[in-house]
């Protein structure tokens, strides 16, 4: 799978994380832009709580700062920084274990509204938002990852520290329910 | 690393469960292959496909919510400093923070060192006074990272190293990379030399130097 593009990619992630294991502090910076709204996204899904999701972010490169040295270049670099992401807010999650109420609820009606106003394509993806939100915490990480951040189930597997099927398991849950949400709505997208 | 999963043996619940990854582009050709053929012969699954490809436009169409929730309503400033919003300033933010704690922490414990040190050092025996304490020489600071291809000799990596002019003074690090020192004056030629190596991966300056 794009050969080329795999070794640029690995030997990008090889020269950051040198520097940053050198706390070249530029570094730190380069490594928070790249990372910042990436796991931004996937950490909001998981925990929808804006205040939870910036100090977990910022463990999260803390991490990355303090134990470059344990990362060893098996898995991308992106991989292990998710993976470091998803324990963290797993263990917020657990954490702050009443049901969450979803931060932005008020705001959802009114996300995006364009000129043309697709207006049953606004309204299927409120659903769809709130179908999300009904899955697990897990279930949510499944989707997210494949469908947002376009990663393999193998990758998302080393990331949640599950076996792949159980991925494709969880992945066939949650598409079923939000199928089940959203039914007769889909053809929208079609 | 072709390992393709027959998750319940059957080509259609296979095709099944990856159909959502066909659809992103997220299989190896392999896998890719194996689920193209059997939606040729799978009514049932190609029904599926359309609507795997609908849902996964939908949900990738899915706003952020986390932006468009901070656009929306500002947050409290919860930590003092600065703007949180700009990346570079807010990178450096989080560093000086939690260096800045570690940093005391670091200091706490270098002076119980030197306390007990002292101490122990006076009980055991009087010296001349002028003897410093832990006055070894210190380490001198790296100004060059590098890489070598794993396939590189013990004698290239010599070799390349007295070429280049500089001295290791760390590493391998567990990335595999060596810290290397070159006087201030002859680093930009060191470097040089250092890229120019085909048994080099990677060569980049250290400490933030503006000439890089």
């Amino acid at each position: 799978m794009g050969g080329d593009r795999t070794r640029e990619s690995r030997e990008r992630d090889a020269a950051l994380i040198s520097r940053i294991w050198a706390h070249d502090r530029d570094a730190f910076d380069d490594l928070y832009r790249a990372y910042r709204t990436r796991l931004g996204r996937f950490l909001f899904r998981l925990v929808r709580r804006p205040e939870l999701v910036e100090e977990i972010i910022d463990d999260t490169l803390m991490v990355v700062w303090d134990r470059a040295s344990s990362f060893n270049g098996e898995s991308r670099l992106s991989t292990w920084i998710f993976a470091i992401a998803y324990r963290k807010a797993m263990k917020a999650v657990r954490r702050h274990d009443e049901p969450v109420e979803d931060a932005l609820a008020g705001e959802r009606m009114s996300l995006d509204p364009t000129p043309e106003d697709e207006a049953e394509r606004v309204a299927t993806r409120s659903v769809l938002i709130q179908a999300i939100h009904e899955l697990s915490p897990e279930h949510r990480a499944v989707v997210e990852l494949t469908y947002f951040h376009e990663m393999g189930y193998r990758e998302i597997a080393e990331i949640m520290a599950c076996p792949v099927d159980t991925v494709k398991t969880r992945m066939f849950h949650a598409r079923r329910h939000l199928k089940r949400r959203l039914a007769g709505r889909l053809a929208d997208w079609l | 690393m072709v390992d393709i999963i027959r998750l319940y043996g059957d080509p259609h619940e296979q095709a099944q469960a990856l159909l959502p990854w066909y659809v992103t582009g997220a299989l190896t050709p392999d896998e890719r292959g194996a689920v193209a053929a059997h939606l040729e012969e799978c009514a049932e699954c190609r029904q599926d496909l359309e609507e795997e490809q609908a849902l996964a436009k939908a949900l990738a169409n899915l706003p952020d919510e986390q932006a468009s929730g901070r656009a929306a309503r500002p947050r409290p400033p919860r930590r003092e400093g600065p703007d949180r919003r700009s990346p570079a300033i807010h990178g450096a933010g989080i560093l000086r923070r939690r260096i800045s704690v570690g940093a005391a922490l670091m200091a706490q414990a270098a002076m119980l060192v030197v306390v007990v040190g002292l101490a122990w050092a006076l009980s055991l025996q009087p010296r001349p006074a002028y003897r410093a304490l832990g006055a070894a020489p210190a380490a001198a600071a790296g100004n060059i990272v590098v890489i070598f291809d794993p396939a590189t000799s013990e004698q290239e990596l010599r070799t390349a190293l007295v070429h280049s002019g500089a001295r290791i003074v760390d590493g391998p690090t567990a990335s595999d990379a060596f810290i290397l020192r070159a006087p201030a004056q002859e680093r930009a030629a060191a470097l040089a030399r250092l890229k120019a190596n085909p048994r080099i991966v990677m060569a980049e300056p250290l400490d933030g130097d503006p000439g890089r």
